[in-house]
């Protein structure tokens, strides 16, 4: 009777005139969601009241710390009967949630749903990213991408345009390979008392600002990136064990580390927000970061740029001889394997009802820092007009890679940050020296178990939700 | 003893001033940063004279019940430091008196539940306190915080007992105080100082726990320090409200410290001179 109930009230859901549960289809279900202090759940959460009027299911949002809330997630999904049926994601965090058996598969609800929630208009690599061994675990609230930010007043300066032609003998545009990233950020680094477009500086002014923190893995946020352009892998495909020690990953250490001398002197500490303040501050020429922060550079509330200068954005450059690629993450919304039929079934419909492309529309246009992932809100000529950098993170999907998604990432994180972090202090001599190191840490970690496991947790099947 | 050199006095009062400089700076720097405005919180060099915002402390208690947080902790500190303080004393009492020869492995045992690792016991306590219907309550804190706050207390009292001499407890017993009357009456007043450190260190260890506050509350029973640390988002640390959280934080601890300094000081230096 009750698996009868529940296909009645999926039906219900998915032939709805408004695409949507009716009025009551949920009274008194209670739900609770496990999320951090996201833009993609705090702007939803003053409006949950909203899904309860639809479907008369009650939602309550509790928001913990980023830095232990998957070991949160990891304890409240191995009890029965659980506290929480609706977890906030990292995409970088399925295969670890994934192994552990902790979130729901959700791709048949997602085909079932797939007209209801424009599943043709969701950027496939945003799905893809929360996808663990063929199954769709989370579905996404903010769609990251990397890519590169500039200072786009001083790089239409004809006096910079010109003396920066003069000495690498090629225009100023915004960077398309690594190298012309560092010739800019060589050009554009000036001491207090030299002249920025036709300004006396008084104070230094960085070519870039890079994440070389340790911290939280910082480094490696923006190690990645840079070794995927030049056509690295995470993962040897024969072994599963690490790979990022070859050619690719050794250039993007070397790129690192010449931009070094192009960074603000507390490089080593700059965590990723920290780095952004340097470009919301204006204080840098140019800085690559994911695009949930980009959304500062266009408000003078939260950011100096807008009232100074003005911001450009592009793709991260690429390694020479490869096709533009870009990085992308999601931060998502799962439901708990524990929960409830009843409570899973209405937990999907929160999350369709919260991250709907009406909803995503609605934040776009009060303001909000959420990174979109439908085609159309980032085409839309009015909100590109308002966000600049939209039309840069549509055109930079086709390329898209995704985060590392295995369940010793953090395990990765935490030895690459430290590895790099030691060369780009000149604590090792070599990015050869540290990179082995690190790989070696990590492989010590992957021998103890089997080759069959090591290559499962590599595979990146696709979900089957698209016809 | 000579009255010190003007020259002496003046190098001590450098020294001081070293001192409190140090110990000083990172609570400037909070305070000064809670009361920021964002755009020019990182900006090299620091910002000194600025236009300050209270936009921090508003969002703060704004966006989250953080008066309710502040509330939790208080009852979870104090709740945990009267509950340890109660059998703590007792029992260290009870070690420092009672003449066994397992006496001091029974001590022992008492300190080593200090011993376990946080993370170790996490997930026993979340599974106990699941059942028994305890998650995301005050009172699940109390209990878990108080497991190593007793410990603690125990080990210090019993040091204090220590050194209240046996002939005064024979001296009340022959006036025809009872054994608890003893107790009450003269030993544990000429122990107050071991209570003063006591509380200071089982409020200062509960006030600030944050594992067991993470992993045991949800947001009935959310503590001030996970609540500031959930301003540490994907996409943004809010060091401005996290500042502001960490400000309004320390003044509870300072008042305790504070109310606790006139016996705290006697309790630290006890013992030291014959």
């Amino acid at each position: 009777m009750k698996h009868l109930k529940m296909a009645l009230m999926g039906s219900a859901v998915a032939i709805g005139t408004t695409g949507s549960a009716t009025a009551g289809d949920f009274d008194g279900v209670e739900l609770k969601m496990l999320a951090i202090g996201d833009t993609s759940v705090t702007r939803l959460a003053p409006i949950v009241g909203e899904f309860e009027e639809l479907t008369g299911a009650k939602v309550q949002i509790d928001m913990f710390p980023y830095p232990g809330l998957i070991d949160k997630i990891v304890i409240e999904a191995s009890a029965d009967n659980p506290s929480y049926q609706l977890m906030w994601v990292d995409s970088p965090w399925v295969g670890v949630l994934g192994e552990s058996g902790a979130l729901e598969d959700l791709t048949e609800l997602v085909k079932r749903d797939a007209e209801e929630i424009h599943l043709d208009d969701i950027i496939p690599i945003q799905l893809q990213e929360n996808t663990w061994q063929g199954r769709l675990l989370a579905f996404p609230a903010s769609g990251m991408i990397w890519h590169q930010n500039y200072r786009k007043d001083l790089y239409e300066h004809p006096e910079e345009q010109a003396a920066f032609e003069a000495k690498y003998g090629y225009p100023l545009t915004p960077a398309q390979t690594w190298d012309q990233y560092i010739d800019i950020a060589e050009f554009f680094t000036r001491d207090a008392g030299e002249a920025l477009a036709g300004e006396v500086l008084d104070k230094p002014f960085y070519g870039n600002a890079q994440a070389y923190s340790r911290v939280a893995g910082a480094i490696t946020h923006d190690f990645f990136p840079i070794m995927r352009s030049f056509g690295g892998q995470y993962w040897d495909a024969e072994t599963g064990l690490c790979a990022m020690d070859g050619e690719a990953a050794l250039a993007a250490a070397n790129v690192m580390k010449e931009l070094v001398a192009f960074n603000p002197p507390d490089y080593l500490g700059l965590m990723w927000d920290i780095r952004t303040g340097y470009m919301e501050r204006g204080e840098t020429a140019q800085s690559s970061y994911w695009s949930v922060r980009t959304v500062r550079l266009t408000n003078p509330d939260e950011a100096v740029l807008p009232t100074i200068g003005e911001a450009g954005y592009a793709a991260s450059p690429t390694g020479d001889g490869n096709p533009q690629p870009t990085m992308t993450g999601a931060l998502s919304f799962a439901i708990n394997s524990k929960a409830t039929d009843t409570e899973k079934e209405a937990a999907w419909e929160f999350i369709k009802w919260g991250t709907s492309q009406d909803m995503m529309r609605r934040f776009a246009e009060e303001g909000s820092g959420v990174s979109q992932f439908h085609k159309s809100i980032l085409s839309d000529p009015e909100l590109q007009e308002k966000y600049p950098y939209y039309q840069v993170l549509l055109d930079t999907q086709e390329n898209a890679q995704r985060r590392i998604f295995h369940p010793f990432y953090a395990d990765v994180e935490e030895v690459f940050g430290v590895e790099l972090n030691k060369f780009m202090a000149g604590e090792t001599e070599s990015a050869q020296e540290a990179l082995t190191n690190a790989c070696t840490k990590i492989n010590t970690r992957l021998k103890v178990f089997p080759e069959d496991l090591r290559l499962r947790w590599i595979n990146d099947a696709q979900a089957e939700i698209f016809d | 003893m000579s009255a010190p050199s003007k020259r002496q006095t003046v190098l001590v009062y450098l020294l001081l001033a070293v001192v409190l400089i140090v110990f000083l700076t990172p609570i400037y720097l909070i305070a000064s940063s809670s009361v920021k405005p964002s755009p020019i919180m990182f900006q090299k060099p620091p910002a000194f004279l600025f236009t300050p915002t209270l936009e921090h402390y508003e969002s703060l208690f704004g966006m989250r019940p953080f008066a309710k947080f502040m509330l939790n902790s208080l009852v979870v500190s104090f709740g945990s430091t009267a509950f340890s303080l109660t059998f703590g004393t007792l029992a260290a009492y009870a070690i420092s008196r009672i003449r066994h020869k397992r006496m001091n492995d029974v001590a022992f045992w008492i300190l080593s539940m200090r011993m376990f690792p946080p993370i170790a016991v996490v997930v026993p306590y979340y599974i106990i306190f699941k059942t028994v219907g305890l998650l995301d309550t005050p009172l699940a804190l109390i209990i878990v915080y108080s497991t190593a706050n007793i410990p603690l207390t125990v080990w210090l009292m019993k040091g204090f007992f220590d050194e209240v001499p046996m002939a005064l407890e024979e001296a009340a017993a022959v006036d025809g105080y009872g054994l608890f009357e003893t107790f009450w009456r003269i030993t544990l007043p000429l122990a107050a100082p071991g209570l003063a450190v006591s509380a200071v260190f089982c409020f200062v260890f509960s006030w600030n726990e944050f594992l067991f506050a993470l992993m045991l509350t949800g947001s009935e029973a959310q503590t001030v320090t996970v609540a500031v640390m959930s301003f540490w988002s994907s996409d943004a640390v809010q060091w401005g409200r996290i500042m502001a959280g960490s400000f309004i934080i320390l003044i509870p601890g300072v008042i305790f410290v504070l109310t606790c300094q006139r016996w705290l000081v006697r309790g630290l230096t006890m013992g030291s001179v014959k």
